[in-house]
């Protein structure tokens, strides 16, 4: 009976299994375009607009392409906007919050995973609620903090609460990466006669960099797109970062000009797709791994 | 002058390598010089506020000049009696489930067609994943743009087409603005769905997949005896994720609309936000983060149950 009724299945003969076959790839193939497609295309829009003359966005004749592409919106927004400060404030903002997480964690790490104290499972549990913690809970006693601090208004009470913010998630993340690493490793090259840093300097360190390096970009890309503390923390211009500048031209109840926000919108994403583009091998093992197993 | 310089420099920095390679410090002493700077961090900048916030939510606080005046659970009460914290926190819950499960439907499904052999598998790969790398601000400037009543190509396609017969406002009428920041906020995190489920299901065991085929098994029951049980600890775990991050997600939402229009886009992280720095009400403002803790925990605490199970039935 069973091989009966497996004979009546069309698919079965060999012709429409053929058929079957490309038909299946046909749609795959499709939706697989319609999702790059999703992804992409908003982004494409601001490429697009960004080099559009702002006489054809505000035209009712606009065309898909611009007829007479520009640079001019990317010239104006340096030229008139304060949008260079922004970037580089949120360059060594971002910069030197990755370095100190990523070594103070992979320091922490390293003790966490070697030695074994029972004080440690109550800093994991506090690393953990601290990862977890909404930042927006934590903006209202951190303000008066730096109140306090006379650190209101400054890139160095921003760069504090970065680190203190960031320092858990880099913690999390990095403690399942040196938890991996085999402890034997590390005791043959002690008793080889290796003292301690010098075991954990050319034994651990080259087998934890990949994990540093997604913990670094991790945390990088997450500085960068901040918006929260900054906008909270900075009422100064010249202190603001690009995330918070930026966000001030949406506040204006008019917008001067969409061409040289769309120019902004390319030049905040450009650093990160550049990051992702050339680190893309670390990223997908690195967050991945990190979180599930965390 | 600056050539020669450099050396030395270099040479500086090696011996301190060796210096500091030559120290025999005891393992105790070590543990704390390399975990105390650490936890001081982060007790500093995560623990403590959190304590203070939760310490200020029982007194009130003149926002002026700081005086704090224990008024046990009045804030709780106040807050309990407004009708917008009420409607912050079903608008948070609207926010976070639609938000959540549509990324996760999505997410598994792009994932299962990027697992399939097929051609620029691994561009495509690349290329789904980079809403997951744009920062906030730009992706409220593209939908302002895109949904804009008389630039927006939303309104201008739609309009050509002949669906509308004039320009419709999406994110100053209250009743949409919230959906659009919905479509926006799947747009952003389902690549990160995406990410989790095709790092799990690139080590999936084979012999599983083809022993269930050779058994006679058709896709679908493939994926619902084989895949779906494999995927099922670490959907929790996106889940779970996902859940949180959307709950206390405050950048998308806030910069989409501030909140209004007529507080319509407010969830409890803008109320928390507007209640301490537009309305000076801190003490109202703490009890609300109070409340936001709560409800993590609890929402935790179900996942972590259901993670347990999905465990042991792999096993």
């Amino acid at each position: 009976m069973q091989i009966q009724t497996r004979n009546l299945n069309i698919f079965q003969d060999p012709r429409n299994l053929k058929l079957k076959r490309i038909a299946q790839r046909i749609v795959l193939y499709g939706l697989m375009i319609l999702a790059v497609f999703w992804a992409v295309f908003p982004l494409f829009w601001v490429l697009i607009s960004s080099v559009t003359p702002d006489i054809e966005t505000y035209s009712f004749e606009r065309t898909f392409l611009p007829k007479n592409p520009t640079l001019d919106n990317y010239i104006s927004l340096f030229k008139i906007t304060p949008f260079a400060v922004w970037m580089r404030n949120s360059a060594v903002l971002s910069t030197v919050t990755t370095v100190v997480v990523v070594l103070l964690s992979s320091m922490t790490a390293y003790a966490m995973s070697r030695f074994r104290y029972k004080s440690f499972k109550i800093i994991a549990q506090l690393t953990l609620l601290a990862y977890m913690m909404p930042a927006i809970i934590l903006v209202v006693p951190i303000f008066f903090l730096l109140f306090r601090l006379n650190l209101i208004n400054s890139m160095l009470g921003l760069l504090l609460v970065y680190i203190g913010t960031r320092l858990s998630v880099g913690l999390w993340m990095l403690r399942s990466y040196f938890q991996g690493i085999p402890i034997e490793l590390e005791e043959q090259s002690m008793v080889d006669g290796a003292t301690r840093f010098q075991a954990f300097w050319k034994i651990i360190l080259p087998q934890a960099f990949p994990g540093m390096i997604s913990t670094a970009i991790f945390t990088f890309s997450v500085t960068w797109q901040e918006f929260l503390f900054a906008s909270i923390l900075i009422f100064n211009s010249r202190n603001q970062t690009v995330s918070g500048g930026v966000a001030t031209f949406i506040s204006e109840d008019w917008i001067y000009s969409w061409g040289t926000l769309m120019a902004a919108g390319v030049m905040i994403s450009l650093p990160l797709v550049l990051l992702y583009a050339f680190m893309q091998k670390y990223l997908v093992a690195g967050w991945g791994g990190g979180a599930v197993k965390g | 002058m600056i050539k020669s310089d450099q050396p030395t420099k270099k040479l500086k920095w090696r011996v301190w390598i060796n210096r500091l390679s030559s120290l025999d410090i005891s393992d105790p002493k070590l543990a704390l010089i390399m975990v105390i700077p650490t936890m001081l961090i982060i007790l500093v900048f995560a623990i403590i506020p959190m304590l203070q916030g939760f310490y200020a939510s029982f007194f009130q606080i003149e926002s002026a000049t700081l005086t704090m005046q224990f008024n046990g659970l009045e804030n709780y009460q106040w807050l309990l009696k407004q009708s917008l914290f009420w409607e912050s926190l079903w608008r948070s819950f609207l926010w976070v489930s639609t938000t959540s499960v549509v990324q996760l439907f999505l997410g598994i499904a792009v994932a299962l067609i990027l697992h399939q052999e097929l051609k620029a598998r691994n561009l495509a790969r690349g290329l789904v994943l980079f809403p997951y790398l744009i920062p906030a601000v730009v992706i409220s400037l593209t939908w302002r743009f895109i949904l804009d009543p008389t630039l927006g190509i939303f309104n201008r396609v739609l309009m050509d087409i002949g669906i509308l017969k004039e320009p419709v406002a999406l994110l100053t009428n209250p009743k949409t603005a919230l959906w659009f920041i919905i479509i926006a906020g799947i747009w952003k995190y389902t690549p990160f769905v995406v990410m989790m489920t095709l790092a799990r299901l690139q080590v999936i065991p084979v012999e599983l997949e083809e022993a269930a085929k050779l058994d006679g098994a058709n896709a679908i029951q493939v994926f619902r005896y084989i895949t779906l049980p494999w995927l099922m600890p670490v959907i929790i775990v996106t889940m779970l994720l996902r859940t949180i991050w959307t709950f206390r997600q405050y950048d998308i939402v806030y910069l989409f609309a501030f909140g209004g229009p007529l507080f319509a886009t407010t969830t409890l992280p803008v109320l928390v936000k507007y209640l301490a720095f537009d309305a000076y009400q801190i003490g109202p403002a703490a009890a609300t983060s109070t409340i936001m803790v709560i409800v993590m925990i609890a929402v935790s605490s179900i996942y972590f149950k259901f993670y347990n199970k999905a465990e042991e039935r792999l096993n």
